[in-house]
């Protein structure tokens, strides 16, 4: 198992008589991209706060690489970077000046180094733009530019996809998980879009209500789980014939496709049975969402 | 001739009797500075004054007769005004009243106290006593009172240059009007009003006399 | 680069740092050219009685007496320019998000506040130095130079002071100016580090330099137990390097008063700061 290079320890706030966040424990691993998921108001970016100093806890404490960040404020957020809620950059500057003051912060940053950040999201060409004519994609990418551009071990997204099409939330999330794959960059992200964290994830915990309600690996979390998968088969009738007879599958609708509800575990089993009594399967596709498990898991909890 | 004319004819006659007095000692301390056409002499002023304090000045004072004064300094110089430039043809008979106030010994010499009051409707109240050394024929105080509730004095001492005795030393005494510069601001403003008492000494040297001191040096800018 | 540095470029690089220095190039300007085009009448004006008394011979209106008079500016129109930097040196920071970048990085809450502090007060400097070089610079262009004739402090007493000590005490006051004005840029640093908008500072801070003027100057009696305690009482600690002599006590106890309110505002910013919760 890797090193633990966050963890939070029985962390909660309290403002006023409510509290933001309550007694969370939470387990970033090297090498982890991180999901941290939970409906808006759940306390994900007071939990991030919190751990990026901005907000000093009520209880508990926060650990970055295995130091009290309290107490090592320096030496540990010189190795970690972010954003917080969304990229706010000094709009009378140009993008490269706004990383250049940035990054100054950590450390000496050269001038390539800030190229380099801003031809991986995309934006060398307008580095010398202010940053008051970007639209909000472009200030979230470079939002993401400046928070690599030190090459911190640990980068802590709050909500990178947040206000974007969906082709900027492609965008994001390959920059991503090229981020985690290439440079073995640690990332803590937090959504309350689960099929984004589906997407890039691969340990995750669930918030609601400030509480965490789970925490796991992605998989192991989904594992045990009924999905909606999407078949195409042929010949469809014997292929709905067949699945009409068993009782552990749900025909939802069959239209173009069939679309079934089924626990995931055996979603291997169904491919097999269709297989083996001669239909042909030439799409096998989860419909499966994180949020259908989100749903789930998070009415278990407020009605537990 | 009765006697009531005697009497009235005496009395009327008496005044211009004084006058006369009067008007021939000015007409004598002129007439001792008349060989001087013009004059430029180097001027040292120290105040001491508690309303005002300054370092000491200097400066070039150029006279030419009748009356052109022209003051030429490096900083600022104050010269008392109505005693600072001597020139005794400013006591011009023409412009003033002239009586004889008593006769007295001054530093052992005989001397006379002469009133002078302006007959210029514009000045009629600037009055000035002259004591004249009635032996040198030279003016040794004046005390002057320009308006009403301001008084200056001035004791004036003399040295013999080319011939001619000027003074090399005046000192003043100065009871005079307040001060209000307009300008300073808030505060300036608040504490305007004081009033000046003190005494300013003048030293004069290095008098170059009768040089033949052109018009023009009168014309340009630079007295205020 | 330094936080001071990384300071520096963000604040001189918004064009509203600039409104101060425009201001004061027009106001200094304007004032000249009027004071040159009213020369003769504001000069005689300017040695007021002095006129009836005395032959004055001299430059009466010099660069260093027009410098002296434009410092009367340093009481209410410079601080306004001061506050508006001052006073949105922390709250621009709030308000525009970016301080969420700026407290997630590895300098401490602390080096920060200081860093910006110093920036204001480097502003300040700067600020009162182009005031102090186009004073002088105009007011010698304009007028020559001179001796220096103005009230002493606190007296109805006129003091004039030659030319060579004039241009070395109207430097000195200057200097003193950037300590005095540094109290109200502290002043408007703290508002800013309390509030999250630009505004609230700068108005703040004009009101209570404004109020404590009044009451500073207002002739009642029972105010005058007040005055020790009001800023505003040692912020003409320029005027006493234009007196004669200096009275050196005097300016020691001003400058300890002026340091301390500095400190004392700061040091509240600086708390503030600390314990800031970033909430927005």
């Amino acid at each position: 198992m890797s090193e633990a290079i966050l963890t939070t320890a029985g962390l909660g706030k309290r403002f006023g008589n409510r509290w933001a966040v309550k007694d969370l424990n939470l387990e970033v691993r090297a090498g982890d991209v991180f999901g941290f998921l939970g409906p808006n108001g759940a306390g994900k970016s007071t939990t991030i706060r919190i751990i990026l100093t901005l907000l000093s806890p009520t209880s508990g404490s926060v650990k970055i690489f295995g130091k009290d960040v309290s107490g090592n404020r320096e030496s540990v957020l010189s190795r970690v970077c972010g954003i917080v809620e969304k990229p706010d950059f000094y709009l009378y500057l140009s993008a490269y000046k706004n990383l250049e003051l940035l990054g100054s912060l950590t450390r000496k940053v050269k001038r390539n180094e800030i190229f380099d950040a801003l031809e991986i999201v995309g934006l060398k060409s307008r580095a010398f733009d202010k940053v008051k004519a970007f639209s909000h994609g472009m200030k979230q990418r470079l939002g993401i530019a400046q928070a690599i551009l030190t090459k911190p071990e640990l980068v802590i997204l709050d909500e990178p996809t947040s206000g974007l099409d969906p082709q900027g939330m492609k965008e994001v999330r390959e920059l991503v998980l090229a981020l985690s794959r290439e440079h073995g960059t640690t990332i803590f992200l937090s959504s309350h879009l689960l099929t984004e964290v589906e997407a890039v994830a691969n340990r995750m915990a669930v918030l609601n209500h400030g509480e965490l309600i789970a925490q796991g690996k992605v998989s192991e979390l989904l594992n045990g789980d009924s999905a909606y998968y999407s078949i195409q088969a042929s010949p469809q009738n014997e292929a709905v014939e067949l699945l009409r007879k068993m009782p552990w599958v749900e025909i939802v609708s069959v239209a173009n496709g069939i679309d079934v509800h089924i626990d995931s575990r055996r979603a291997a089993e169904l491919n097999r049975l269709l297989v083996t009594n001669a239909i042909e399967v030439s799409s096998f596709a989860a419909k499966r969402t994180l949020e259908d498990y989100f749903l789930k898991i998070t009415e278990g909890a407020s009605e537990g | 001739m009765d006697l009531l004319s005697f009497l009235i004819g005496l009395m009327l006659l008496l005044p211009i009797q004084r006058q006369d007095n009067g008007l021939q000692y000015i007409e004598n301390v002129i007439g001792k500075f008349s060989g001087i056409k013009d004059y430029t002499v180097d001027v040292r002023v120290h105040l001491d004054i508690q309303e005002v304090k300054a370092p000491d000045m200097d400066a070039k004072v150029y006279y030419k007769e009748p009356d052109k004064v022209k003051i030429d300094s490096k900083g600022l110089f104050f010269l008392p005004k109505d005693v600072g430039v001597f020139n005794p043809r400013k006591f011009n008979p023409k412009d003033f009243d002239i009586s004889v106030i008593d006769t007295l010994t001054y530093n052992g010499d005989p001397a006379v106290r002469v009133s002078l009051t302006s007959k210029k409707d514009e000045a009629k109240d600037h009055k000035i006593i002259l004591t004249i050394d009635k032996k040198d024929w030279l003016i040794k105080e004046i005390a002057t009172v320009p308006s009403p509730g301001r008084q200056v004095s001035a004791k004036i001492s003399y040295g013999v240059f080319d011939g001619f005795e000027l003074p090399v030393k005046i000192e003043v005494n100065l009871d005079v009007a307040k001060v209000n510069p307009q300008m300073g601001g808030f505060d300036g403003e608040r504490r305007r009003g004081g009033g000046v008492k003190g005494n300013v000494e003048v030293y004069y040297s290095n008098y170059k006399i009768n040089a033949g001191l052109s018009d023009e040096i009168f014309k340009k800018e630079g007295d205020r | 680069m330094s936080l001071f540095a990384i300071e520096v470029q963000k604040t001189f690089r918004r064009w509203r740092t600039y409104i101060g220095f425009a201001a004061v190039a027009g106001a200094v300007i304007l004032l000249e050219v009027i004071i040159k085009l009213n020369e003769t009448r504001m000069a005689h004006s300017y040695a007021g009685n002095l006129n009836s008394d005395f032959l004055i011979s001299g430059n009466v209106l010099n660069a260093w007496v027009i410098s002296a008079f434009i410092m009367n500016s340093l009481y209410v129109h410079v601080p306004f320019l001061i506050t508006l930097v001052a006073g949105d040196m922390v709250s621009s920071e709030a308000t525009s998000g970016t301080i969420r970048f700026l407290l997630i990085r590895p300098p401490s809450r602390s080096k920060i506040i200081a860093a910006k502090f110093f920036v204001m007060l480097f502003y300040t400097a700067m600020l009162i130095v182009f005031l102090a070089l186009l004073c002088v610079g105009l007011g010698l262009a304009f007028f020559g130079s001179g001796d220096l004739i103005r009230f002493q402090t606190g007296l109805p007493h006129i003091v004039i002071l030659s030319e060579h000590i004039a241009a070395s005490r109207t430097a000195l006051a200057f200097l003193a100016a950037i300590l005095s004005m540094s109290v109200v840029g502290s002043l408007a640093f703290l508002f800013s580090a309390l509030v999250d908008n630009s505004i609230g500072p700068i108005i703040g801070s004009m009101a209570i330099v404004v109020i404590f003027f009044v009451i500073g100057n207002l002739p009642f009696d029972f105010l005058e137990s007040l005055r020790p305690y009001l800023f505003t009482t040692y912020m003409n600690i320029w005027q006493l390097f234009l007196d004669d002599p200096i009275n050196w006590q005097e300016v020691g106890k001003y400058a300890l008063a002026l340091l301390g309110y500095d400190v004392l505002f700061f040091g509240a910013a600086f708390f503030v700061f600390l314990r800031k919760d970033i909430k927005s």
